[in-house]
């Protein structure tokens, strides 16, 4: 069975201009011990679709379909088994470390404090237990840390003080939200590293967000592309690098420079990034897809399961061959995109 | 720590300093001079006036006089009342367990109905917050002395429940009282109180720490008391502070209107006389307990913020 299973989770915030739609149903599952990253632009909706996980969508939030743990239905526990399921099932690491302790608190009330409180532990095993795991995440001084208060400790400290308690509870999935996005870039390899070391030494499934498809590449065994608020494409990272299916996912790759040449500019992927209250109808990226195709501004894309690949794209089929290859290849047609779309707005700015 | 504080007396000796003598110069900056209420209005001759002038040393130097009476300050002798040529060290020493009482009490009904009111309003939010709201604006807007004369006309007068005047002997005694001034003392304090309180309270609970705890599945009653109010506490601490300090001050209306014989009466009553050495210890005294409390503030500041580094250098 699967460790985690969402089941068109739709997600509908109540504002001032009516209902927002932020997620248009997300469906995916994560066997057990599996890593899934979730990769998108900001606003895709990928710390929304985790936060219905552990039920810590904002006030107000109307949120439908299924999510799954281990069979049961997260989205329908009372407040005490919702209670019981975060204690024990599932841990969460945050993007800023240092606003998920509190700051007047000392470190070890913050390690201490999951295990007694949240799982009714004895105070003498939950620090036995946190100081063995600080060791783990390689903090050279456990007594310092333990002492410490969360402003005494720089950001890379504070998020392996924030991976020890997620792992200290032994969790079945662990939630983690650009885990590295707040720490220099120095601390971000060493701190994945650890992340990912602790995920695979007590075999827990994990949910990885981040904006970054080369560290999820790096760390996940499957990769699902968000793009307003749906999935477009699930694909193990070598599918997705050597043959995207999805003209987003095979944008994505490019926009990320290549580091063994200089080019004059940076590709980006045209157009702003929608939201996914603002879609209407026909495929949400074809306003900003260099190979859309009239029917793609009315038909509704399904997501499809073909041959192990999971894609959103009308003419996936078509376009197959088109967008595979390695992206040093293809420069030339990505610099055309630009230019394709400069030539689409244009003709919007007219019409 | 040590140092912290040693260097905070010293701060608040010289406040003491200055504050004595604006107090001394503001009394000969305000018209009207000591001799003229001692001959209260009687036609005397020059003889007698300047006789009486020497006899308070009014015909020194301004200066000297100052440096005379900071003298007998500091050694405890804090000079004689004009009015009842009493020692005024001995007379404000009967007046002080008066308005003790009345601040003490005055202050505890700030902290448990103040910060218990606001606490609750920011946690349960609904009708309760509502009613705090509200009630914190009317208990804000009342003036002190109409409050005072509101609460005797209801409790004492009609109800009868609690004496009109006197403060009263015996710890049971002082408590019943002081208990319709010290409630005219606290509401406008304690309305402050509750409103920064429940501000404090509902910006804590936003705060990402608390909805991290509440994901980890730390219960929420512990979440509630561990991350938001011991949070929340921290502005409220010097809010409480600041209030409990003006409260000496505040004592002054309230004492007069339920004729207490407290600090505060004395000070109206001898303002009113010009009674030149009573104002003047009065004054000081008032500034002396708001410096101290200001100060115990201070420190049980940093003792809950650990954020707060005392002497500034590393701790």
């Amino acid at each position: 069975m699967n460790v985690l299973e969402l089941d068109d989770v739709r997600l509908d915030l109540p504002s001032k201009h009516g209902d927002r739609t932020l997620l248009r149903g997300v469906s995916l599952s994560l066997a057990p011990g599996e890593a899934l990253g979730l990769v998108g632009e900001s606003g895709s909706g990928k710390s929304m679709t985790l936060r219905t996980v552990l039920r810590t969508e904002p006030a107000g939030a109307r949120v439908t379909g299924r999510v799954l743990l281990d069979g049961r239905d997260v989205r329908t526990l009372g407040a005490a088994d919702l209670r019981r399921v975060r204690a024990d099932a599932i841990a969460m690491i945050s993007q800023n470390p240092r606003a998920a302790l509190n700051p007047v608190l000392r470190v070890a009330r913050f390690l201490v404090e999951g295990l007694c409180d949240a799982r009714g532990e004895s105070r003498e095993a939950a620090t036995r237990r946190a100081r063995d795991l600080l060791a783990q995440v390689g903090i050279a001084d456990v007594d310092r840390c333990m002492a410490s208060y969360p402003h005494q400790l720089s950001g890379g400290m504070l998020q392996r003080v924030v991976i020890a308690a997620a792992v200290a509870s032994a969790p079945r999935l662990l939630l983690a939200d650009e885990p590295t996005t707040a720490l220099d870039v120095t601390t971000q390899s060493e701190v994945m590293a650890i992340l990912d070391g602790q995920r695979r030494e007590h075999g827990m499934a994990m949910l990885f967000v981040t904006h970054d498809l080369e560290l999820a590449s790096a760390v996940c065994d499957r990769i699902a592309v968000l793009y307003a608020g749906e999935i477009v494409e699930i694909a193990t990272p070598a599918q997705l690098h050597a043959a995207p299916r999805h003209p987003y996912t095979r944008l994505l790759l490019d926009s990320r420079p290549n580091i063994a040449a200089r080019v004059p500019a940076l590709p980006v992927i045209p157009g702003r990034p929608i939201a996914a209250y603002e879609v209407e109808g026909g495929c949400a990226f074809a306003a900003r897809c260099p190979w859309a195709a009239p029917r793609c501004e009315r038909e509704e894309p399904a997501l499809v399961h073909d041959a192990g690949r999971t894609t959103r794209c009308l003419r996936a089929g078509e376009l197959a061959d088109e967008l595979a290859g390695a992206p040093a290849d293809d420069a030339a047609g990505v610099s055309g995109a630009p230019a394709e779309t400069g030539r689409d707005g244009e003709t919007e700015a007219r019409a | 720590m040590l140092r912290f504080v040693l260097r905070r007396l010293g701060a608040l000796a010289a406040t003491l300093l200055i504050s004595s003598f604006l107090v001394f110069s503001a009394m000969y900056a305000a018209p009207g001079t000591p001799e003229s209420f001692l001959v209260q209005g009687r036609t005397v001759s020059p003889e007698v006036l300047a006789s009486i002038r020497a006899q308070y040393g009014l015909d020194d130097p301004f200066l000297i006089r100052y440096w005379n009476w900071l003298g007998g300050v500091l050694t405890g002798d804090l000079g004689e009342s004009l009015t009842t040529r009493q020692d005024v060290a001995s007379l404000l020493a009967s007046r002080i367990p008066t308005t003790l009482w009345l601040t003490l009490y005055a202050a505890v009904l700030i902290v448990v109905f103040g910060v218990l009111a606001g606490a609750l309003a920011g946690l349960r939010g609904g009708a309760f917050d509502t009613g705090v709201l509200l009630g914190s604006s009317v208990g804000f807007a009342v003036p002190t002395f109409f409050a005072a004369v509101l609460l005797m006309s209801v409790f004492s007068v009609t109800l009868g429940w609690f004496p009109v005047f006197g403060s009263g002997s015996g710890f049971a005694g002082r408590i019943e009282h002081l208990t319709l001034p010290a409630v005219a003392l606290a509401l406008p304090a304690a309305a402050v109180v509750a409103r920064i309180t429940r501000t404090a309270v509902v910006e804590e609970r936003e705060a990402e720490h608390v909805s991290v705890a509440l994901a980890r599945g730390v219960p929420w009653r512990v979440v509630a008391r561990r991350h938001i109010l011991r949070n929340a506490m921290l502005p409220v601490t010097t809010i409480v502070g600041v209030n409990i300090a003006a409260l000496v001050a505040g004592a002054a209306v309230v004492e007069h209107a339920f004729t207490l014989d407290g600090v505060g009466a004395m000070l109206i009553n001898s303002v009113q006389q010009k009674d030149f050495a009573v104002v003047q210890a009065v004054a000081l005294l008032l500034v002396a307990v708001f410096g101290v409390v200001n100060l115990v503030i201070d420190i049980l500041y940093a003792v809950i913020d650990p954020r707060v580094q005392l002497g500034g250098e590393s701790a």
